[in-house]
């Protein structure tokens, strides 16, 4: 065998082997979709295949007539992007100070910050819904963002990929008489990008999701979130679940994130390539 | 690529370079105090820093952890007017909770069977995507997209996956092994479907950590590593895995909290049942302060977690950290 | 360096100023009152329930009801325990029933005798069904008034039946001709695996519901009716109860063998509509689900009697929040009044499948019509004759929890009926000593 049939027969085996532990894990997926488009009135017995004859919209109509999508899904964007907006500013400046900065109690600020890693949230609902009430934001896009601006995740990720520049990069833009601004935006940000996608994704899901704080911060529409529209329509506790209902409902709110995170990805990719293949 | 960054890019912040260089100028001088004044003022903005963030942190964290810490010494179930200060007496009370026991051994289950196998793989399939092709992209999306999903879209798809007789994995596993389990009312199995649903969700999620690690593992070495005809496996015992440790420690505690914390599957497919099979800490709490409305309790339950997130915190810091490189 | 923090700053505030948008006030000069709901069963309810508050603030210039939606019953009741204790209660709320004691504990609602008596008092109140009130009251005062009500009730496949041999117009009467039934319907192959179970019956779930059922047939008289301070769980009768969920899983093996849960729940009318069992018990909010999916002939009966006839009630019912003003307490009580008037109750009815809650209801002609579409849903209206009490006490769903653990420990085979009902009564009894 010459090097190259070795070589595609590696990535072939490559391909079939995660490819195939790839189908296990996004078959719940594919189903879910494929329910959304069974028609209500036929969970038949064929339920678990991924076959559906008679495709049919009435799910996603039901679905989206439940709730007005399009006002949750703007106050949703402005919520995870305000939230990653303020995260970026504050986690930025922390994790810098954590891993370039000498200065007495950084060690114990540090393991102060892990706190809020630690913390359980539902038991943080109630203290935070009377400042929250205090500080007159009860029912704003401002009251579900406000508690999140700072991360405790964030300072430790970038935390560590800053302490990963190396200290003549930084050393060299010290005598170009960089300041400590154009250093982090320069010489730390630009290394640190894989982090901070990763990091972004990672925020920008867990707050697209979330659902308690938003449900029980908030009264109206006006301040909603998707996953509370979602709710609306699918928590049948007393009866039976409609799955393909219930599908379609996921699939709504599910979409933009997922069109989204492959656009991330594409970044991510991007950003690997530059570094990995051109070192 | 930083140094391109470097040559490429002019100082932006124009005004911010205006007001430093006199400052550096004015400083030269002054020669004799600047070391220790330099000193000082970089102190200075490492508090400032980190004074955005603390902020935040004391009023949405530190506060709400404090009053949960003095509500924990309080009677606060029966009427709200009347807290009557107990002491210690939700600990005491905990501590003879037979449900609690078994919460703690359902956790500490819980962690021991999820964690090791969720970060491994999350290693693994790292490795695995770690390369240019064409199906790389799809392929971390398949791996990653569980933890996309919305709650209580995912949770009910595993209670649909997990129905005897029809649903996914009774009629595709049967084929195979046989079925014939109902896999969350079994007090056997109800605990490992649960488990198996978190390693679904979270295994993508810290690949993603995992990936970015590998971006700062500089080619170099690897080059060097390939000259010398090194192994792929001696290529990741010596190289990769060493140099991924602070991502590993990175991992080890959100995995280890995340494992406390997994509250929502449990919620939905199986509300802690059967009899108590599948209730973990931090559901007991939820189900302790929003269901049962005991919130001393809750807040003694919630003390408690936090003391033992942060024993692990500590524990892997002091074992991991050392052993850790940095400088690349 | 100063500066450049200070632009970083400005950067921040400005962020959030774009961020935080004002936000609007109600209607002028109305009295706006907040009432949260919960939506327990599917179907595009959110839009019904906001256009009956559009309908009802259109024909009430003074008042402006805000619906808020606020998830499953247990969220529901989250917010408002939380608004409570940060001090903003909602002005009404339609909340899980037995909540009773847990928001009378901490002083959260009032009692709604005196708007009673303005309304029309005892003759007014007397059209709601008996049964359904049971437990909206303590102690002689009446604290809630119903609105999506529910009761478990029995489904059968008469196709099935036909098939057994059995005569499908005929669903058991008793224990017996259940356990009867069920042996003649359960079908097991070749190699002795069950085919088709002759019935199921989700006894227990997050909370003991249908359970209550077995323990009123079986005679059982187990909670404190009036004051909502003891139970009796380890009594013979409700020991019996127990065993006989028993029996039918391991005696008869009509039924599957395990523990009953949350998902066994869900899968129960389900497995119903793809006739993998003959006979259900589940709730009359799956009636509209059933008629749907079910592709063959079923009926609806009662649950069949033990020593007598007996099911409980369940679902929400509106509750008005103390510490609110008296305009407010009037207003919110208009709101009730409109709502549960036999018109609109009877429009909720149909679009929910939960039960009439008033006996005019019957005679609205969209009632009407809806019961020559579906005459099984009278079913559910004649078992509230003989309806018991739902397990309403201090405490309720701690206790409850406990009961439901019981039930599933004795079912898994873990514990004893008699040993796992022993546990679930010492460990309620130690908890409501302090009442």
């Amino acid at each position: 065998m010459t090097r190259r049939a070795a070589r595609q027969f590696t990535t072939a085996l490559w391909a079939l082997g995660v490819g195939g532990l790839a189908f296990i894990w996004v078959f719940p997926l594919l189903w879910a979709i494929a329910t959304s488009f069974r028609p209500p009135g036929s969970l038949g017995s064929q339920i678990a295949s991924l076959w559906v004859p008679h495709p049919s919209l009435a799910n996603f109509r039901e679905a989206w007539g439940s709730a007005p999508f399009l006002r949750l899904y703007y106050n949703t964007a402005v919520v995870v992007f305000g939230i990653l907006a303020a995260q970026l500013v504050t986690i930025t400046l922390a994790a810098y100070a954590f891993a370039r900065i000498e200065f007495p109690g950084r060690e114990l600020l540090f393991r102060l910050f892990l706190l809020q890693l630690m913390v359980a949230p539902s038991s943080l609902i109630l203290p935070n819904f009377v400042t929250i009430k205090t500080l007159g934001l009860l029912n704003t896009r401002l009251a579900i963002m406000i508690p999140y601006f700072a991360s405790a995740l964030g300072t430790f990720l970038l935390r560590q990929a800053f302490r990963g520049v190396p200290r003549d990069l930084e050393d060299a833009a010290a005598i170009d008489g960089c300041t400590t601004f154009q250093t982090l935006r320069h010489v730390f940000i630009p290394l640190a990008r894989p982090t901070l996608i990763a990091f972004s994704i990672v925020s920008v899901v867990y707050h697209y999701n979330e659902f308690l704080w938003p449900l029980i911060i908030t009264d109206t529409d006006r301040a909603r979130t998707v996953t509370v529209g979602l709710a609306s329509f699918t928590q049948s506790a007393e009866a039976a679940a409609q799955w393909n209902l219930i599908a379609a409902g996921t699939v709504i709110v599910i979409l933009p994130l997922l069109v989204l995170f492959i656009l991330f990805q594409r970044r991510f990719v991007e950003s690997f390539m530059y570094s990995g293949l051109k070192g | 690529m930083a140094r391109r960054a470097l040559r490429a890019g002019p100082p932006i912040f124009s005004f911010v370079a205006q007001t430093e260089v006199p400052t550096l100028a004015a400083a030269a001088p002054a020669a004799a105090t600047s070391a220790s004044a330099r000193r000082r003022r970089r102190m200075a903005q490492g508090y400032l820093f980190l004074l955005p963030s603390l902020a935040l942190l004391a009023t949405f964290t530190y506060y709400p952890i404090l009053t949960t810490a003095e509500l924990s010494l309080y009677r606060a179930t029966a009427t709200v007017r009347s807290h009557a200060f107990v002491g210690t007496g939700n600990y005491l009370t905990i501590a003879a909770d037979p449900i609690f026991h078994q919460v703690l051994r359902n956790s500490a289950e819980f962690l021991a069977g999820t964690v090791p196998v969720t970060v491994a793989l999350a290693l693994v399939l790292a490795l695995m995507l770690n390369r240019p092709h064409l199906l790389v992209t799809p392929f971390r999306t398949a791996f990653f997209y569980p933890a996309l999903l919305p709650l209580i879209g995912a949770a009910a798809i595993w209670l649909f996956v997990y129905t005897p007789g029809y649903g996914l994995m009774d009629v595709y596993l049967k084929r195979i092994v046989g079925g014939g389990v109902a896999w969350l009312q079994d007090p056997t199995w109800a605990l490992p479907a649960v488990m198996l649903v978190s390693v679904w969700k979270n295994a993508g999620y810290y690949m993603l950590f995992y990936l970015a690690g590998l971006q700062t593992i500089s080619t170099e070495l690897y080059e060097a590593a390939r000259i010398e005809g090194a192994s792929a496996w001696q290529v990741f015992r010596s190289i990769t895995f060493p140099l991924l440790g602070p991502t590993t420690l990175f991992v080890l505690v959100i995995a280890s909290i995340n494992a406390f914390q997994s509250v929502d599957q449990i919620w939905i497919m199986t509300a802690g049942g059967p009899d108590n099979t599948t209730n973990v800490l931090l559901f007991y709490i939820y189900q302790t302060a929003f269901m049962f409305f005991d919130f001393g309790k809750a807040a003694a339950l919630t003390i408690f977690l936090l003391a033992v997130l942060m024993g692990i915190a500590a524990l892997s810091f002091g074992v991991l950290e050392r052993r850790i490189h940095y400088e690349v | 360096m100063k500066r450049s923090m200070q632009y970083a700053l400005l950067l921040t505030a400005l962020l959030l100023a774009a961020l935080s948008g004002a936000q609007g006030v109600g209607a002028q000069g109305a009295v706006t009152i907040r009432c949260y709901y919960p939506i327990g069963v599917s179907g595009p309810l959110n839009a019904v329930m906001t256009g009956m508050f559009n309908e009802f603030n259109a024909s009430h210039p003074g008042i402006h009801a805000e619906p808020v939606f606020a998830g499953n019953y247990v969220e529901t009741m989250a917010k408002a325990m939380t608004a409570v204790l940060g001090g903003t209660p909602p002005d009404l709320a339609i909340l899980d029933t037995p909540e009773l004691y847990s928001l009378l504990d901490r002083d959260a609602i009032i009692s709604l005798d005196d708007l009673v008596a303005k309304s029309g008092g005892k003759a007014w109140l007397d059209d709601y069904y008996g049964a359904l009130l049971l437990n909206n009251r303590s102690n002689g005062r009446l604290y809630s008034i119903p609105w999506q009500r529910s009761t478990p009730i029995f489904f059968y496949n008469k196709d099935l039946f036909r098939k057994a041999g059995l005569d499908p117009s005929h669903a058991p009467k008793n224990w017996d001709e259940l356990v009867q039934d069920a042996q003649k319907l359960t079908i097991r192959d070749s190699s002795g695996q069950v085919t088709q179970w002759g019935v199921e019956a989700p006894v227990v779930d997050t909370s003991p519901w249908v359970f209550q059922g077995f323990l009123i047939e079986a005679g059982a008289n187990f909670f404190d009716s009036n004051l909502g301070k003891w139970v009796k769980f380890n009594t013979p009768e409700a020991v019996g109860a127990l065993q006989f969920i028993l029996d039918l899983q391991t005696k008869y093996k009509v039924h599957p063998t395990g523990p009953s849960s949350a998902a066994f729940w869900g899968q129960v009318p389900q497995d119903f509509v793809q006739q993998k069992v003959a006979m259900i018990y589940t709730s009359t909010g799956n009636m509209t689900f059933i008629r749907t999916n079910a592709k063959f002939d079923w009926n609806a009966g009662f649950m069949p009697a033990g020593k007598k006839y007996g099911a409980p009630t369940g679902g929400g019912s509106f509750y008005v929040f103390s510490h609110t003003p008296q305009d407010h307490v009037q207003a919110a009580w208009t709101f009730i009044t409109w709502m549960t008037s036999p018109a609109n109750a009877a429009r909720w009815s149909i679009a929910t499948g939960y039960v009439p809650i008033r006996k005019t209801e019957l005679s609205t002609p969209a009632f009407a019509s809806y019961l020559q579409q579906v005459p099984q849903a009278l079913t559910a209206t004649l078992q509230l004759r003989v309806a018991g009490e739902q397990m309403t006490i201090h405490d309720v769903d701690q206790v409850g929890t406990m009961l439901v653990t019981a039930v599933q420990a004795a079912q898994s085979g873990r514990l004893t009926t008699q040993a796992a009902l022993d546990r679930a009564q010492r460990d309620a009894t130690q908890l409501l000593s302090k009442y």
